[in-house]
């Protein structure tokens, strides 16, 4: 998985690409915490996500609730695969997916 | 000089601003062949233009041409440096030799600057490699070349040293500082506009400075420092052997000075007979002047004086027929008794030898007569004089010394300065000095090396060698020297730089390398640098080290390897395997396959009183120990909660809350939970973020059936879940899964999906669900194929019978 970091005035933007697994969400959870501190929103971009398995899904919910005390998270360009898991998971009902 | 210095300082910022707004047009694209040739084509002419707009200093023409080739070179291209080099070395050939611009040095400076495009092309590509050179790099770039144009003067003029030695002086310092300065100021500007620039003053750690780097410090200082003790022994030496030279000259010279004048002194003694002869025919020929008056009578005394002086006697006097003085010049001896003859007339003329010291000799003037009185030693000094003149001119010191005998007076008799006067300065200096010892004084306009040797009381050979000739040949040696050991050095130099980055720098550079892929896991790496003891000896020691590491990694891996399969071991024994029941009105089969970590998948089912059957399917996020426990944790929780025969909605709620609590590692657990009643077939269900469960309607197909969704446990405090109900008929299926199942996936990549399930399921629909399960588990895994297993495979299969076709098998009620 490769992860895109752009940082636009305290806006981080993470743009996925490929799959966000086990082996691969320590990565963004790294990416995350590196940038946590000094960032106000997070957004996600999932365009070119392949795959978000439960591991992915952890990391997504520490960050959310991490975001949610600051300016809070987004996801963006959700692929029709990824927002199936996450209504599955019932995800689609606390992320700020758009 | 200032001029020369302003003018010069304009000539190379005009080549920096050049170079810079090239560089700015260019900067980033890849050049095709053409700009490259363009570029060199400015170059070239700007190397051109040098040569004919040099800057006048002492009748020399200075430029800064090389910097053409080395900037187009150095900074842009090898070919644009190359073709800058030709087009400016072949240009200058033809002006000095056609058009006679600065022919004297034309094949130094066209060689130089052809050299110039191809240096710099070769250091472009093999030491810079590419890159642009630092400032300090770019000056001795520029320095060096113009050291050796400098050096080019002085070899194609071997025959001619003074001149080349002239151009060189004049020349060398002017144009290795400019041409140097313009190569570094060039280079600080590129890095400028590239934003590259960093001060160079910024104290940096020693972590910072490349090992290459610090050895170049060190080897640049350490050869500097030879080179500068070498030049001063040598220069030091060569003055030595310079004076030695120019004294041995003047001893020399001056020895055979003396010896002329010492022979021609000795032909002093046949002098008396030449004496008396001299004076005999001087007496005559003023005899005949007198006459020529009409007489001695009318010869007056200031005639007689006149006659004395260019005659220069001691005396010269008119007699009478009496044989009494009539006039005399100077002082009068008497000697007239020994002229009797000619006064008598037996003889016309007569010369007497009275004394050592003086001739006398009278002539018959009519009646009268003159004599005269010669001074033999003046006399003979003379002719010895006239004589030694013309011996002299035979002599010289040197190409520019001279040597003069001079009176005590100051007065030069003889020698190149003859009938001048030296200075009172001169001839003090002079008298102060012993003879015979050699000093430096400026006593005839130059400063010079200077002897003195008497040759008689009042006459002193003074030779000397102007210094400029002295140490002409020693200041010649020492610019070849200089500029020969400074190109040398910049060889030595480059050669010793490269070669240790040979074997030093790129063989460390091959080590850590090779660490980095081992601390980035790859520990097959093998470390192979042998060219060297050391390096082989370290390349064994980190293989050997790594070794030993993967086996404390392998032993360690072994160690959880078990522990985790002691958790494989526990995890599976909490999950319930006895599927037979004693009643017939539903039948349960469930599977759980972990992969190769232990994963946090359970199914669970068990009684809630006598006929209520609840079933569980749970898979917590994340794998390993921590998901195995949370998934204790989980099934612990949501078992007490439906033990105590609260809804599902409820119990998820609960477990929820109880989930989160503590729940530092941020897991999450997604739960399917039906509690069905065997009675009447309404099985009440909540779904905490958990797969869809597949549905079969007695004599129908499986399908996917969309409940409603809650959040997975453990994510979020104080979730509510809404439950819904099913009413299951009897031959109704109930199947559910975790996402083991829809994700797993084949070589490709590709998901096994829901669709494949469903299919799978549907074309088993009729078999027991004790062979529906295995045969979904092959399904899945001829699917996979190579692929690897990621999750854990976890299903759960639920058929109900109710009590049409239980109604026989209602043993456990019975019982």
């Amino acid at each position: 998985m490769k992860i895109n970091k752009n940082l636009e005035g305290n806006t981080l933007t993470l743009a996925l690409e490929g799959r966000l697994d086990t082996t691969t969400a320590p990565d963004l959870e790294q990416a995350i915490k590196a940038e946590l501190n000094r960032v106000d929103a997070l957004v996600l971009d999932f365009s070119k996500l392949e795959y978000i398995s439960s591991a992915g899904l952890r990391v997504l919910l520490s960050a959310h609730k991490a975001m949610a005390q600051k300016g809070g998270m987004k996801v963006t360009h959700v692929s029709e695969m990824v927002m199936e898991v996450f209504e599955v998971t019932g995800f689609s009902d606390i992320l700020n997916v758009e | 000089m200032l001029s020369m210095i302003l003018k010069m300082s304009a000539v190379t910022a005009l080549y920096v601003l050049l170079t810079a707004l090239i560089w700015l047009r260019v900067r980033g694209r890849k050049r095709s062949v053409a700009q490259k040739l363009l570029i060199g084509l400015i170059y070239g002419g700007c190397a051109v233009l040098s040569t004919h707009f040099g800057v006048d200093y002492s009748h020399m023409m200075l430029n800064v041409r090389d910097l053409g080739p080395l900037s187009a070179g150095l900074f842009f291209d090898p070919i644009s440096g190359i073709l800058a080099g030709l087009i400016g070395g072949i240009e200058r050939y033809i002006a000095g030799t056609y058009w006679g611009v600065g022919s004297y040095t034309r094949y130094a400076c066209s060689v130089s600057t052809c050299l110039a495009g191809f240096v710099s092309a070769l250091m472009h590509i093999f030491i810079f490699r590419r890159k642009k050179p630092s400032a300090v790099y770019a000056f001795f770039m520029g320095a060096v070349m113009e050291v050796f144009h400098m050096y080019a003067v002085f070899i194609t003029h071997r025959d001619d040293m003074n001149m080349a030695l002239y151009v060189v002086r004049v020349c060398a310092g002017p144009m290795i500082m400019f041409t140097g300065l313009g190569m570094a100021a060039s280079s600080v500007a590129l890095q400028v506009c590239a934003r590259e620039w960093r001060n160079p003053f910024r104290r940096v750690s020693a972590e910072e400075v490349p090992v290459s780097q610090r050895f170049q410090f060190w080897l640049f200082a350490v050869t500097s420092a030879i080179l500068t003790l070498n030049l001063l022994f040598a220069f030091g030496l060569q003055t030595q052997i310079a004076i030695q030279d120019a004294r041995d000259t003047l001893v020399n010279v001056s020895g055979d000075i003396r010896d002329t004048y010492v022979k021609l002194k000795q032909t002093e003694d046949n002098t008396d007979a030449l004496a008396g002869e001299t004076a005999r025919t001087q007496a005559l020929a003023i005899a005949e002047a007198v006459e020529r008056l009409g007489g001695v009578e009318h010869a007056d005394a200031a005639f007689l004086e006149r006659m004395r002086e260019v005659y220069r006697l001691v005396s010269v006097a008119s007699v009478g027929a009496d044989g009494k003085l009539i006039q005399c010049a100077g002082d009068a001896p008497s000697y007239a008794a020994m002229l009797g003859d000619v006064l008598s007339g037996a003889s016309e003329s007569m010369a007497l030898n009275p004394s050592t010291v003086r001739a006398v000799a009278g002539a018959r003037c009519g009646t009268g007569m003159i004599r005269v009185v010669v001074d033999k030693d003046q006399l003979a000094e003379a002719l010895n004089l006239s004589g030694l003149n013309e011996a002299l001119s035979y002599f010289h010191v040197g190409q520019t010394g001279s040597f003069d005998i001079i009176r005590s007076n100051g007065l030069v008799t003889a020698g190149e300065h003859r009938d001048s006067t030296l200075t009172t300065d001169a001839i003090r200096t002079l008298a102060a000095q012993p003879t015979e010892v050699f000093f430096q004084a400026d006593l005839l306009g130059t400063e010079a090396l200077c002897r003195t040797e008497d040759l008689s009381d009042d006459l002193r050979l003074l030779a000397l060698l102007p210094m400029d000739e002295v140490y002409a040949n020693r200041d010649a040696q020492a610019y070849e020297s200089g500029l020969a050991g400074i190109i040398l050095f910049t060889v030595i130099y480059v050669l010793i730089s490269q070669l240790v980055q040979a074997i030093v720098v790129n063989n460390l550079q091959l080590v850590n390398a090779s660490l980095h892929r081992i601390t980035r896991g790859h520990l097959d790496e093998v470390v192979c640098v042998r060219n060297s003891s050391e390096f082989a000896s370290l390349s064994n020691d980190i293989n050997q080290t790594v070794s030993v590491l993967k086996g404390y990694i392998a032993a360690a891996e072994k160690r959880i390897e078990q522990e985790l399969e002691f958790a494989r071991t526990i995890q599976d024994s909490a999950l319930p395997k006895n599927f037979t029941f004693p009643r017939r009105d539903f039948e349960l089969y469930a599977a759980m396959d972990p992969a190769k970590e232990v994963g946090g998948d359970f199914y669970d089912f068990f009684f809630v009183g006598d006929d209520r059957l609840a079933l569980v399917i749970a898979d917590v996020s994340g794998k390993g120990i921590p998901a195995a426990l949370f998934m204790m944790r989980a099934k612990t929780a949501i078992r007490g909660l439906a033990e105590s025969g609260r809804e599902p909605s409820e119990i998820l709620y609960r477990a929820n809350n109880t989930l989160c609590e503590g729940n530092d590692a941020e897991m999450f657990v997604t739960v399917w939970l039906g509690i069905i009643d065997l009675r009447t077939g309404r099985m009440q269900c909540a779904n905490a973020g958990h797969e869809y469960p597949a549905l079969m309607r007695s004599g129908g197909e499986y399908a996917l059936f969309k409940d409603r969704h809650g959040l997975a446990l453990a994510a979020m405090e104080d979730m509510r879940f809404k439950g819904y109900d099913l009413q299951l008929e009897p031959g109704d299926r109930l199947f559910v899964y975790t996402d083991g199942i829809p994700e797993a996936i084949d070589e490709n990549t590709e998901q096994y999906g829901t669709q494949r399930l469903v299919d799978k399921l549907n074309a088993t629909r009729g078999e027991p669900l004790r062979q529906v399960l295995p045969a979904i588990r092959r399904d899945i895994a001829d699917f996979a194929g190579g692929a690897e297993q990621f999750d854990d495979i976890t299903m759960l299969g639920f058929a109900y019978y109710g009590s049409e076709k239980g109604g026989d098998g209602h043993e456990g009620t019975d019982a």
